[in-house]
């Protein structure tokens, strides 16, 4: 895949995630309303290619506004992952040295990869997630589950003790996807559906957006790094 | 302004430099629960705010991977209550405030006049087998219709 393709499709799906998120701001207080008016202008501008490099700086400056207004993210890592690749891209466009466009979509990469490795490192060091008891814990009392019925599965010991040891795994071991496209292309697509179960669970659904927009750089960098082929 | 953009950038960096240590304990998790009362009276029946459904068909489940608001909006309501708790902050507690009044407006459009409301949130955690409940803030009675007197 090559940069500018990478870049782009980065852009769209972005774009895409933005218009999905702000769209559940617009019923909420009036002040909302208009910040996420206003962004749903820029990710639709976005999203046609108009201008982009000023609509992905205002997207920025807006981000800030967004941050003050709820000081902090509104939805925790989702909001985090937003704007680490709102910011990659933005100056992956305004940085005029080609090496620093690159690096800069590059970073964003290293991140995703870093991601699932340091989530299934952190849970694999720890013996409640050995055990398969901290699963056991986020559905018997987090605030997570979307529907009380979910929260039986917490009598299902075995079952969250394989779950738990299928998602540290795959977690910890995602790095070594780098060395061949096709094996990344398959541990994409299962963190895809790690991430569509956990809208499905737990109702994370913005994260499942916002995580794919970031999956085109890694299949840029993985070609760029490796220089491997299908 | 500047101290705003300062702390708005400060802000920012937790998520161009992130730890990405999603779970890495299950932590004592947040409920939070409101009631009303007439003046000088304790709140007694005591509701969740925004309870989850028994279950969840698939068509409800493919609809919220589009459009999830009040979810969204239940979970920055665990945000703010880990906030308020860790950092005793304005901004969570008028957030908390606010959001929890639409909601009683919503369920309770006509109100007798003198109707006082209160929230308080409840910390789920286990010891040993046990769920346990700890109640770790409980606001003041506050005016359901803001000017009265």
């Amino acid at each position: 895949m090559s940069f500018e393709t990478a870049l782009r499709l980065t852009e769209i799906l972005m774009a895409l995630a933005f218009l999905q998120a702000s769209s559940e701001h617009l019923t909420g207080p009036p002040r909302d309303r208009l910040l996420f008016g206003i962004r749903i202008i820029l990710s639709v501008l976005l999203l046609m290619g108009v201008m982009v490099p000023w609509v992905l700086v205002a997207l920025c400056v807006l981000a800030l506004i967004i941050l003050h207004r709820f000081q902090g993210p509104y939805n925790g890592g989702s909001d985090k992952m937003g704007l680490l690749i709102l910011t990659c891209l933005t100056l992956a466009h305004c940085i005029p040295d080609p090496v620093w466009k690159e690096r800069m979509l590059g970073y964003l990469a290293v991140q995703l990869v870093l991601c699932y490795f340091i989530s299934g490192e952190i849970k694999i060091i720890n013996p409640e997630w050995r055990r398969g008891r901290a699963l056991q814990d986020v559905f018997r009392f987090s605030a997570y589950p979307v529907s009380e019925g979910l929260r039986d599965l917490a009598n299902w010991p075995r079952l969250l003790w394989a779950m738990s040891w299928a998602v540290m795994l795959f977690e910890v071991l995602f790095p070594i996807a780098l060395l061949a496209q096709s094996w990344l292309i398959l541990a994409l697509c299962i963190a895809a559906l790690f991430h569509l179960s956990n809208a499905i669970f737990f109702g994370l659904n913005r994260f499942f957006w916002i995580w794919i927009s970031a999956y085109p750089s890694l299949l840029w960098f993985q070609d760029r790094v490796f220089n491997v082929a299908v | 302004m500047f101290h705003a953009i300062l702390h708005s950038l400060g802000l920012l960096l937790p998520a161009l430099i992130p730890s990405w240590r999603f779970f890495k304990a299950v932590q004592p998790s947040p409920r939070v629960e409101w009631g009303i009362t007439s003046s000088s009276q304790t709140v007694e029946n005591w509701r969740p705010y925004r309870p989850r459904p028994a279950h969840l068909g698939a068509i409800q489940l493919a609809q919220r991977m589009f459009w999830n608001a009040a979810w969204n909006e239940s979970l920055f309501l665990v945000s703010l209550s880990e906030r308020l708790m860790g950092t005793e902050s304005d901004h969570s507690l008028r957030e908390l405030t606010a959001r929890i009044r639409c909601e009683i407006a919503e369920q309770i459009p006509s109100p007798p006049t003198g109707t006082f409301w209160q929230f308080r949130l409840i910390f789920m955690d286990r010891d040993g087998d046990q769920v346990t409940r700890h109640i770790t803030y409980q606001s003041d009675l506050i005016r359901l219709h803001p000017h009265e007197f």
